[in-house]
């Protein structure tokens, strides 16, 4: 599942979650123009067919922008 | 008679009164006394409880901001210092669900009562029944005054310092505690009364209800990436423009199959969403948000898959309660495995 | 209903007081349906927006109603409303609609 509040998927037991960009552009973001939008989408999309050939044994999180440089990641939910 | 419990109301962008949608970006902010559904609770306390402040959240800045909302959220309660803090209700909102639950959290954490209000089947009521006291609300936001009612009685009793009863004498969902608790009859006459009902046919009250975790083993990890078909499904309600099959902006109740096949991207000008819970201008603009196929079809051409699969499955699946969004699921995956697919990417708004 | 549609309602019947006005519905479910005629009615029920606690006092209609149809050439409710009757739960809107109109006050 590719999903921007990914703590519900992983919650509700949903094995493989990608996370995706935020809930209104799940797979990309406008902001970035056509260039960059396209390859953040693919880079989400190929995240998630890398989580398709993980072995996985309960609720797993794959994050597209994981030790991207640059990139800081706020956690979505804190506990 | 006690002088009336200091109450704090936390309600999203809609029920604050500031917008819809459009509006779910809103920074947390404190307004002293009643706004929007607020106004309601005071009505419901009448002279028990007075509204110290609203504090108004849209519902993506909380999920989005969540360190920044939280801490926002703490600094007021700290300074409000109130006796109790209410949430929501609701309804069947998923966003703003995790966000009332997350709130009462807090407010527990720092020593206050809390109580939400929810849909029972609000996918935040899993994450959340154990911790957080839960008032079920039903999905009907009309009924914001009676639901306001229930939630205070709990919440005053709460603020008072008094302990809770069982949840079927307090109206809350069960949290899983149990404590030892003295009832009328003894226990081998309930166990027969409940026997014979049983027998007979007809209704009765378990003493221990058995929720069955739902737990699914991961399907194992496809072997071959650049030999697979991959379907596309997306729960963000996309729709061929001007909506020809009346699809639903919520709640199923069905899903929908569509050709894709000679597609290389969803464009606006022939899909659009329709759907009640998020703000879907920016998908309608560009539905490959939602059901990445401009983006497969790039990786299809590469040879990083083997291909993407003929058709796509959509259904607006907000509200949608869990029984039925199985069944929904089990049709869709005897779909797919007629059609011989491998693997599945499934896009959640 | 949204913030400003009710702001607009309310203005509207500001404007024109004691001239019998009427509200037409199109609402494509029961609970809508319900939810605007009662809103422009005792007001808003979730208290969420201007017309909390304000009673417009409005009597709302719905496009599907026999009194409303009755009052629109054949041929144009054929063509605008027809065959939203055939994929919408006609009766249940209907049912909605009339019963906070008939409620008594």
């Amino acid at each position: 599942m590719i999903s921007a509040i990914y703590r519900l998927p992983m919650v509700t037991g949903q094995s493989r979650v990608v996370r995706g960009c935020r809930i209104e552009h799940v797979c990309g973001n406008p902001e970035l123009g056509p260039q960059e939008d396209l390859q953040y989408g693919l880079r989400i999309v190929r995240t998630a067919l890398a989580a398709l050939t993980t072995e996985v044994s309960g609720p797993t999180l794959f994050d597209p922008e994981e030790g991207r440089p640059g990139v800081v990641r706020e956690a979505a939910h804190a506990s | 008679m006690g002088k009336p419990l200091r109450v704090v109301h936390y309600v999203n962008q809609f029920f604050g009164g500031i917008g819809g949608e459009e509006e779910a970006n809103a920074e947390l902010r404190v307004v002293e006394g009643a706004e929007g559904s607020a106004r309601a609770l005071v009505q419901a306390m009448g002279d028990d409880g007075s509204l110290a402040a609203t504090i108004i959240c849209g519902d993506n800045y909380f999920s989005d901001q969540n360190e920044r909302a939280v801490a926002a959220l703490t600094d007021a309660l700290r300074s409000i210092q109130p006796d109790v803090v209410v949430a929501g209700p609701a309804f069947d909102a998923g966003r703003y669900g995790l966000a009332c639950a997350q709130v009462c959290k807090v407010a527990s954490e720092l020593g206050i009562a809390a109580v939400a209000g929810m849909d029972a089947e609000n996918p935040a009521v899993e994450m959340y029944a154990r911790d957080v006291m839960i008032v079920p609300s039903g999905a009907a936001p009309a009924q914001m005054l009676s639901v306001l009612e229930a939630m205070w009685a709990l919440a005053r009793k709460l603020g008072l310092g008094e302990a809770r009863g069982p949840a079927e004498v307090d109206g809350y969902i069960p949290t899983g505690e149990r404590r030892p608790w003295v009832r009328e009859e003894p226990g081998s006459k309930r166990a027969v009364d409940m026997l014979l009902a049983a027998l007979g046919g007809r209704e009765f009250q378990t003493e221990v209800p058995y929720r069955a975790p739902e737990r699914v083993s991961p399907a194992p990890p496809l072997a071959d990436l650049g030999r697979a078909t991959i379907a596309l499904i997306t729960s963000g309600g996309l729709i061929p423009k001007g909506n020809p099959d009346g699809a639903a902006a919520a709640g199923g109740p069905r899903y929908y199959r569509r050709s894709i096949e000679d597609l290389d991207s969803l464009e606006p000008v022939h899909w659009e969403a329709f759907h009640v819970g998020y703000f879907t201008e920016i998908v309608s603009g560009n539905p490959n948000y939602v059901l990445p196929l401009a983006q497969m079809r790039e990786l299809e051409t590469r040879g990083e898959i083997g291909k993407v699969f003929d058709s796509m499955f959509t259904l607006a699946g907000v509200g949608t309660a869990v029984a039925r969004a199985k069944e929904l699921g089990q049709g869709i995956a005897d779909e797919l495995k007629d059609g011989g697919v491998d693997g599945v990417l499934l896009v959640a708004t | 209903m949204d913030f400003e549609e009710q702001s607009t309602v309310q203005e509207i019947a500001a404007g024109a007081p004691g001239e019998g006005l009427v509200v037409v519905l199109g609402s494509p479910d029961a609970e809508s349906a319900a939810l605007v005629a009662e809103t422009l009615s005792a007001g808003d029920p979730t208290f969420a927006g201007p017309l909390a606690g304000v009673p417009l006092g409005l009597r709302s209609y719905h496009i599907f109603e026999p009194e409303i149809e009755a009052q629109i050439d054949g041929d144009v409710y054929r063509e605008q409303v027809g065959f939203m009757s055939d994929v919408l739960d006609r009766d249940a809107i209907v049912v909605a609609v009339k019963g906070v109109r008939e409620r008594p006050q």
